[in-house]
């Protein structure tokens, strides 16, 4: 009778050990998955790349004569001030800048295809008396400038980023691009 | 007698409760071992994977870069890569020089504004054309690695001229590819 209990003990204890074994399995399992897809982003060089170098492409918009076409990088001053320039179609500064990220964005997919991206060009003015590399200012006092938002982060993979800073008059213009992979 | 073989019983349950539970605690222990392993593995490979990749972007960033391709000073704005194109068309499928860039293939690609197809270029149809090969070795089947760079040309508007930059993209495939 004694010993009946005894196996019935020692198959519980078992059974415990088991169950235990599961769920930590799945809660490993869980974390693993987590980390991988934490929300964060990465600072992609890719991206960096990307910004740089699409922001001293040529544009078919200039101000003094056919032959001082802007990068679109000086467009973003432009756009910033609210001066018109000769762009095709009689375009506005702003227009071009917004058609012409939102065009290279979809085409080229920069960092691989993506379920969503966030391109936020914003105008950080330097706080007086400071140098711009001590320059810590509340976000309150940044001018968006342009904002093109597409696809969900519900959608998101692997999230990437990267960043450009052209210096302007009394401040920078930053070029912000957040990317995320498709699942 | 009776009180010994009771007794003997005790004791075998106890220790094949014991041992169950050695058991058992291994097994957990095999577990948590062979997940860390597989974990640290998996981010092993793709540390490499990103460790050679990001060296092969800095290798083409780095060809970029050079006096053969690099563009003047004055061009463009802020830190960005510049490749002149005008010096890239000269350079390409030049097979003395495919020892000197010391890679398996190496082309250059204007990527926007968008082309509807690809056109290799030659000093016939430059400028109206996307794709510059510089080194293109016919063994090379592995992926290709790529980074943006300003493809940028001296272009004349009413006898104007001026440096027009359009975005485009550096592809190599390094020699050795682990």
């Amino acid at each position: 009778m004694k010993a009946k209990k005894n196996q019935q003990e020692t198959i519980g204890f078992v059974i415990i050990i088991v169950l235990v074994m599961i769920i930590g399995t799945i809660f490993l399992g869980i974390w693993l998955r987590s980390s991988k897809n934490s929300g964060v982003y990465t600072e992609s060089k890719e991206i960096d790349d990307f910004l740089s170098a699409s922001l001293s492409q040529t544009t078919d918009c200039y101000k003094d004569g056919p032959s001082d076409f802007k990068h679109l990088g000086e467009l973003i001053g432009y756009c910033n001030s609210g001066t018109e320039i000769s762009c095709p179609n009689n375009e506005k500064t702003c227009d071009y800048l917004n058609r012409t990220y939102s065009e290279m964005l979809q085409k080229l997919k920069p960092a691989g295809v993506l379920g969503y991206y966030k391109l936020f060009i914003y105008y950080k003015p330097y706080e007086e008396n400071e140098s711009p590399k001590e320059t810590e200012i509340p976000e309150s006092s940044y001018k968006s400038i342009i904002e093109i938002v597409y696809g969900s982060l519900a959608e998101c993979t692997v999230r990437l980023a990267g960043n450009q800073l052209l210096n302007a008059e009394n401040g920078d213009f930053i070029v912000n691009l957040e990317t995320c992979e498709a699942k | 007698m009776k009180q010994l073989v009771f007794k003997s019983s005790k004791s075998q349950m106890k220790i094949q409760e014991m041992i169950f539970m050695i058991l058992g605690l291994f097994f957990f222990l095999m577990l948590v071992f062979l997940a860390y392993i597989a974990f640290s593995t998996a981010n092993l490979k793709d540390i490499a994977q990103a460790k050679y990749r990001d060296d092969a972007v800095l290798l083409a960033a780095g060809l970029a870069g050079s006096p053969e391709l690099s563009c003047p000073d004055n061009i463009g704005i802020g830190s960005f890569v510049c490749v002149d194109a005008d010096k890239a068309i000269v350079l390409a499928n030049r097979q003395e020089y495919s020892k000197f860039w010391d890679v398996n293939s190496f082309r250059i690609e204007k990527i926007y504004p968008v082309s509807e197809r690809p056109i290799i270029c030659t000093t016939d149809n430059y400028p109206n054309c996307n794709n510059i090969v510089i080194v293109k070795n016919k063994t090379s089947m592995k992926e290709d690695y790529s980074t943006f760079v300003s493809l940028c040309r001296i272009e004349n508007s009413e006898n104007n001229f001026y440096n027009k930059c359009e975005l485009g993209r550096i592809l190599i495939t390094p020699k050795i590819v682990k």
